[in-house]
């Protein structure tokens, strides 16, 4: 995607860093420290650019689509983002949501302030319980507290127990609608069950 | 709680006007405000917010009734650089920044938006 062009611009007025160079629309490759090992590109975008001190201004335009693709490469979820998972799952507060994830009792609420950010791996955990109803009410009620399964085994299988929607609509590979009914557990203790030592 | 040293009253620059507070705030809210580069790594890249949230910041600053001072310039001699404006702005609960704008036609650019230096004293707010 190309980047945008403003529409209003500042050439040809005056810098007012160095109070004597002029501004002039030009496009840069923008380089974006997003993090030590990942370091990324926005080709192409188009900034205020003194042609006396090289200060450069950002557009809003040109702004908003450096986030975006900052934003893309990182696959961290956003604030707003964040605020309409928790809205879209039924949640008040961000302190009951930080106890539903088992966080620290105010970590929702930095990152949905923009104070801190989620990192990825928890990006793509909190995406999944919000593309997976069943999955967060299952997290929501601690469901698993409630099940003995060493004398009440359940009735269906866990997987249909932890992701009700997901079983009723299955996904088309079979392997992935029921993991556990396609692969026999191998126990690996088998074979193992009494050890003898002697010692002489 | 990090200790943090604030500019004697006597070495403060005058406050910003009424028309000058105006116009930030129209910038802002109107989404007339340009980053400059300092500001735009900060923003983008160490605090993680959006451009719209630092506007926010400022925007929260004014209504609040928070100070924006003039800026002198930086060879000793008090003179006031022109449409510049500086403050000691609240970007979250607990992270004061230092924000410069400079007042530009009925645009605004935040040309400096950083971290309080350890060793200087801040504006108060």
């Amino acid at each position: 995607m190309n980047a945008p062009k403003p529409k209003e611009s500042l050439a040809g007025q005056t810098c007012p860093c160095c109070q004597q160079g002029h501004f002039a629309l030009v496009q840069i490759d923008y380089p974006g420290p997003v993090a030590d090992d990942n370091p990324i590109t926005v080709p192409g975008v188009w900034v205020e650019q003194c042609d006396h001190c090289g200060e450069i201004v950002f557009p809003g335009e040109t702004t908003r689509f450096i986030e975006a693709a900052v934003a893309e490469q990182t696959e961290q979820l956003t604030a707003r983002e964040l605020e309409r998972i928790r809205e879209d799952l039924g949640v008040a507060t961000q302190d009951e949501m930080s106890e539903i994830l088992g966080l620290g009792l105010k970590t929702f609420h930095k990152w949905e302030s923009g104070r801190q950010f989620p990192t990825r791996s928890m990006s793509y955990y909190i995406r999944i319980l919000a593309g997976v109803p069943g999955a967060f009410e299952f997290l929501r009620s601690r469901a698993w507290r409630n099940s003995n399964r060493v004398t009440t085994p359940p009735a269906e299988s866990d997987f249909a127990a932890m992701f009700p929607d997901l079983a009723a609509n299955p996904p088309s590979s079979p392997r992935m609608a029921n993991p556990r009914a396609q692969q026999p557990r191998i126990n690996p203790a088998r074979g193992l069950t009494r050890v003898v030592f002697s010692f002489k | 709680m990090q200790k943090c040293e604030y500019i004697r009253h006597d070495d403060l620059p005058p406050l910003a006007t009424e028309s000058q507070i105006k116009h930030v705030q129209r910038a802002c809210e109107l989404d007339k405000a340009r980053l400059g580069q300092s500001a735009g790594s900060y923003a983008v890249y160490r605090w993680r917010v959006h451009e719209s949230q630092l506007r926010g910041a400022i925007i929260s600053h004014i209504a609040a009734g928070r100070r924006i001072f003039l800026k002198f310039a930086q060879d000793g001699t008090r003179r006031i650089i022109p449409n510049h404006l500086q403050a000691n702005v609240s970007l979250f609960e607990d992270l004061d920044i230092y924000v410069e704008m400079v007042l530009m036609g009925n645009e605004m650019i935040i040309i400096n938006a950083h971290d309080h230096m350890p060793i200087t004293p801040r504006l108060p707010q």
